[in-house]
């Protein structure tokens, strides 16, 4: 394995580790901080990283991440945007025929032994990246829930309020205000992604076009 | 005779092709082992964090 081939996934895994870090030391600080507001004890690291409290703020921004590639895969199939290289050629809207997928009778040597096959291996293949994508959002934002609702009983313990079951709690303001507060910025930065690449370009990146295509051009690479 | 183009100059001995080199003789490198590292190792990245997340949840942590 030559690392230089990988540098793309080693600096976004590192990146990855470093804010969860992060994440984790200047939450528990808040944690501790109102623990001590509320004369309660303060806890340690591990005990924070392995508790609700961390637990769900790190599930609702999983959900969010995946919901909008999930979001963007889908949308783009069906949808252009004329001049983004995030898009295909308006008129290109749909599937694709065989031809141009490289499957069945049209599979080069190296194609994947499953776009070569019919049936349900094929349509399995063909939508894998959005069936993992989606399945990460599912769950990401299942955890969410069920962790959401355990900080919210707490607090609702704290202050003597009633404790809601978790069904309750999925049609609650605090659910639903974790949940869009993630949304609204996703869609905010793919929405501009895809409108700022049509006259914007950054030179070397295969997330815009060339610096010279003609800004009504869409889907070329840089 | 029509013109074909200047003559192309003979290839001086160190730009020659060598047929004896040994790592042309060598079996096309597939190199397919790193990808499959990094797909395996994010999927465990992900798939790991949710299970984990899960489990603090199920543990009513």
């Amino acid at each position: 394995m030559r690392l230089k081939n990988h540098g793309l996934s080693i600096a976004f895994g590192v990146l990855f580790a470093a804010a969860l870090l992060g994440q984790s030391l200047a939450g528990l600080q808040v944690y501790n901080e109102e623990q001590l507001a509320h004369g309660l004890a303060t806890v340690g690291w591990g005990e924070f990283v392995t508790s609700s409290d961390f637990v769900v703020d790190v599930a609702e921004n999983w959900q969010s991440e995946y919901l909008q590639f999930f979001v963007f895969i889908l949308a783009t199939i069906w949808l252009v945007e004329r001049g983004s290289p995030e898009s295909k050629k308006p008129g290109d809207e749909g599937l694709g025929d065989d031809e141009e997928q490289l499957v069945h009778e049209y599979a080069r040597p190296g194609s994947p032994t499953w776009a070569r096959v019919r049936g349900f291996r094929h349509a399995l293949f063909s939508n894998s990246l959005l069936l993992v994508m989606g399945l990460i959002f599912v769950l990401s934002w299942l955890t969410q829930s069920l962790a959401g609702v355990v900080v919210f009983n707490q607090e609702q313990l704290e202050h003597g309020q009633p404790l809601i079951p978790w069904v309750e709690y999925l049609v609650s303001a605090d659910f639903w205000n974790r949940t869009l507060q993630n949304w609204q910025s996703e869609f905010l930065a793919v929405g501009s992604m895809i409108a700022l690449s049509i006259y914007l370009r950054q030179r070397g990146s295969p997330e815009s076009k060339p610096v010279g295509a003609p800004h009504s051009e869409s889907h070329i690479e840089g | 005779m029509p013109w074909s183009g200047p003559r192309r100059k003979p290839l001086a001995k160190a730009d020659r092709p060598r047929h004896d080199d040994p790592r042309a003789r060598r079996a096309p490198r597939r190199n397919g082992g790193g990808m499959r590292i990094v797909f395996t190792g994010w999927l465990v990245v992900i798939f790991g964090g949710l299970a984990y997340m899960l489990a603090v949840v199920a543990l009513g942590r």
